[in-house]
């Protein structure tokens, strides 16, 4: 077997209790490079397409990557691959923290678990160890108080602990599944696949390590990676001082930032939610995942003046009342998305997200989008049971909670609003592309990014071509972000890139200041298998294609690869990029055909067959 | 006058505020009398090797300068430029 793998997966089926060990595939692990791309292969070769999410045929796969583990700069990640109910399509969503480098350290690289439990229970893994406990006592908790007392029910501190809150037990289409208390794996309903199997949470204690190819030249491709890490100015400055928040202000200079469920692209609230803000008033130390060297984590408190107003209840032995984040999307889809320029307000709803397992991007939009319904009309005050106008506080809190049990309206909410606005005949309110909301970036502002969204195999996402570095940042020659010329090339391009990247187990936040010219040489050094750079965007196109095969025989087809109608007909109203539309009709056919695509969006079996899939 | 506009707690503490009105009507100019302003600490930031440092992002209404006629863009009384740090250094982002 490669090194840097351990060579072992854990197959668990909960439906009767079999634990087994089973040898990783080599070759599947050479050429697919890692957790996204090993995962997704299983996944393919064991899951129908057309599985209801929800069902128990429907697995749901932990995997990491052949740099999970090591001293390689935010070594930190694992990937959740599965079916998601959100999208119907596979769904990739990963998340960093320390519970990956866990279960290296314990000897797996994957768990692949099948099947329905007949009862709430957790998964114990201690090394060889292995058990499914009940849970039953842990059901309906949250994840902060989930991961406490699974902690102290293994009797040891340093457990990793990834776990659901009600939103997944409830089966809310977009529920996470968050470890570490504040790191999530968030998009797409993750959490509700891990609650319908009645799989509560997944406790890992590892006392091995990570055995590598060449430690010697591992330790120098590392030294190499993180110089350059301090030489960049995001990685060594921006990220570490403010975050990801950092881009709320320039984004919302560039005209770019959605606001009230993107009728509007720039924020009058955006100074008061913004990174600087967040320094100023409310950031208590920045916080890094397993062997990062940026940190970009925020632990922050609400301000002197909102201590009356809003109570944060996390975990009292560690951060009294600090909490983490926001992150700029989630700031984003809780704030300028929903009209709210409260950040004390920003840092409750998020804290609620993380303690109910909810994705804020989809939660913050659903709503926003129901404000809009609210605003024109459609919903009361009676349906909604509250005033819902945008900028109201009050009612994202209240429905932040409603939704992850599924009380009053909440219960529409927890569907997302594609669904909701199908429900009530407003299907032009869901902002997004397959059922998954948008993120923080407006596809009309930014042509590159309207086309990553649109043909983005999970759904809208800005982490599969941020294609911002190139269009709006002005980094390489890209042509600027109003024009679709190339964009097909680049936002192909881009996704083969940051799949690879995702299959290492490194994070993407590396990519700001290192490429794969670096990791390559980390890859190799690991692994023992000659890595270059090519061979792992070759990997990153090969995992891409795998994914769209599947997602087509999933019933995806290229019809599904748009933008809503207000982002192809209706014009940004002001500022910078007043006036403009997404141009996704002229970009589409470069895409497809950057990718050896038929005109149709499908695959050819030529292509196929060049990268092993056919 | 054209307002410049600063994005980041280190740049607006070197520029004095969040926002300044400057003459100038090229954003070179308009540059040239925000250093005259703030100090060489700020020219040193803006610029390396006689030319914008790499790093430094510089919007007029919104649009980047290097998709228009980087400091030669023209500027009107009312035009707005932003002014902040951005240190990519690679490709996909995150």
């Amino acid at each position: 077997m490669l090194k840097g793998w351990t060579g072992t997966l854990l197959r668990v089926d909960l439906t009767n209790g079999n634990i087994e060990r089973e040898a990783v595939r080599e070759d599947w692990a050479r050429d697919f490079a890692g957790g996204r791309g090993i995962a997704a292969r299983y996944l393919s070769e064991e899951v129908d397409a057309r599985v209801d999410p929800l069902a128990p045929a429907n697995s749901i796969i932990f995997a990491t990557g052949p740099l999970t583990g090591t001293n390689s700069s935010t070594g930190a990640r694992y990937m959740v691959v599965t079916k998601g109910p959100l999208t119907n399509c596979m769904t990739t969503s990963n998340s960093g923290g320390l519970w990956g480098p866990e279960l290296k350290f314990a000897g797996y690289d994957l768990l692949i678990l099948e099947g329905r439990s007949p009862a709430p229970v957790y998964l114990w893994i201690h090394d060889e160890a292995v058990e499914l406990r009940s849970a039953e006592h842990l059901w309906g908790k949250g994840v902060f108080e989930t991961e406490d007392r699974v902690k102290e029910e293994t009797g040891f501190p340093d457990t990793r602990v990834t776990t659901i809150g009600p939103a997944g037990e409830n089966l809310v289409k977009y529920a996470a599944i968050v470890n570490d208390k504040f790191r999530a794996a968030g998009r797409s309903g993750v959490g509700a696949v891990m609650g319908s199997k009645n799989l509560k949470a997944i406790a890992v204690r590892g006392t091995g390590a990570v055995e590598v190819a060449d430690p010697a030249g591992l330790m120098q491709a590392q030294w190499a990676q993180k110089h350059a890490l301090t030489q960049a100015p995001l990685t060594s400055e921006g990220l570490p001082g403010y975050g990801t928040l950092a881009l709320m202000n320039v984004v919302n200079e560039h005209g770019a930032l959605p606001t009230r469920n993107f009728q509007q692209a720039q924020f009058e609230g955006a100074e008061e939610i913004s990174g600087e803000r967040l320094v100023e008033t409310r950031l208590q130390t920045n916080k890094a995942c397993f062997a990062c060297t940026i940190a970009c984590g925020r632990v922050s408190k609400v301000s002197e003046e909102g201590q009356g107003r809003y109570t944060l209840n996390t975990s009292p032995r560690n951060w009294r009342e600090a909490t983490e984040g926001p992150e700029y999307e989630n700031a984003w889809s809780l704030g300028a998305d929903c009209g709210i320029d409260d950040l004390d307000l920003i840092l409750k709803a998020n804290t609620l997200c993380n303690d109910l397992g909810l994705d804020p991007i989809t939660l913050g939009a659903t709503i926003a989008a129901a404000m809009e319904l609210y605003e024109d009309g459609v919903l009361t005050d009676k349906e909604v049971g509250m005033p819902l106008p945008f900028g109201s506080g009050e009612a994202l809190i209240a429905l932040t909670e409603k939704t992850a049990s599924r009380e009053g309206f909440g219960d529409l909410l927890a569907e997302g609003s594609k669904r909701m606005g199908d429900a009530l005949g407003r299907p032009d309110v869901f902002m997004g592309v397959k059922g998954q909301e948008f993120p923080a970036y407006d596809p009309r502002a930014i042509q590159g990014m309207g086309l990553g969204y649109a043909t983005s195999n999970r759904g809208a996402c800005h982490l599969r071509a941020y294609t911002i570095s190139a269009e709006m940042l002005g980094v390489g020659d890209a042509e600027g972000p109003e024009s679709p010329v190339g964009k097909g090339e680049l936002a192909a391009a881009f996704q083969n890139v940051s799949t690879a990247v995702d299959a290492t187990g490194l994070c993407l936040f590396l990519t700001f200041g290192v490429g794969l010219d670096e990791i390559a040489p980390l890859m190799a050094a690991a692994t023992g298998h000659p890595y270059t750079p090519a061979e792992l965007e070759l990997a990153g196109e090969r995992i891409w294609n795998l994914e769209r095969v599947w997602n087509m025989q999933a019933g995806i087809t290229a019809a599904d690869d748009t933008l809503p109608k207000r982002m192809l007909e209706q014009p940004i109203p002001a500022g910078p990029t007043k006036g403009q539309t997404s141009r996704l009709a002229e970009m589409l056919p470069d895409y497809y055909a950057a990718r050896g695509w038929s005109e149709d969006g499908h695959p050819s079996q030529e292509k196929l067959r060049a990268l092993g899939l056919g | 006058m054209p307002t410049a506009r600063f994005l980041g707690i280190q740049l607006r503490k070197l520029a004095g505020g969040t926002e300044l009105s400057l003459e100038g009507d090229t954003v070179g100019k308009l540059l040239e009398a925000l250093i005259a302003k703030a100090g060489p600490e700020m020219e040193h930031l803006l610029f390396s090797e006689g030319g914008l440092s790499r790093d430094a992002r510089i919007l007029k209404n919104g649009r980047n300068i290097g998709l228009l006629d980087a400091l030669a863009t023209p500027l009107e009384q009312r035009d707005t430029v932003t002014v902040y740090f951005f240190g990519s250094r690679s490709y996909p982002g995150g």
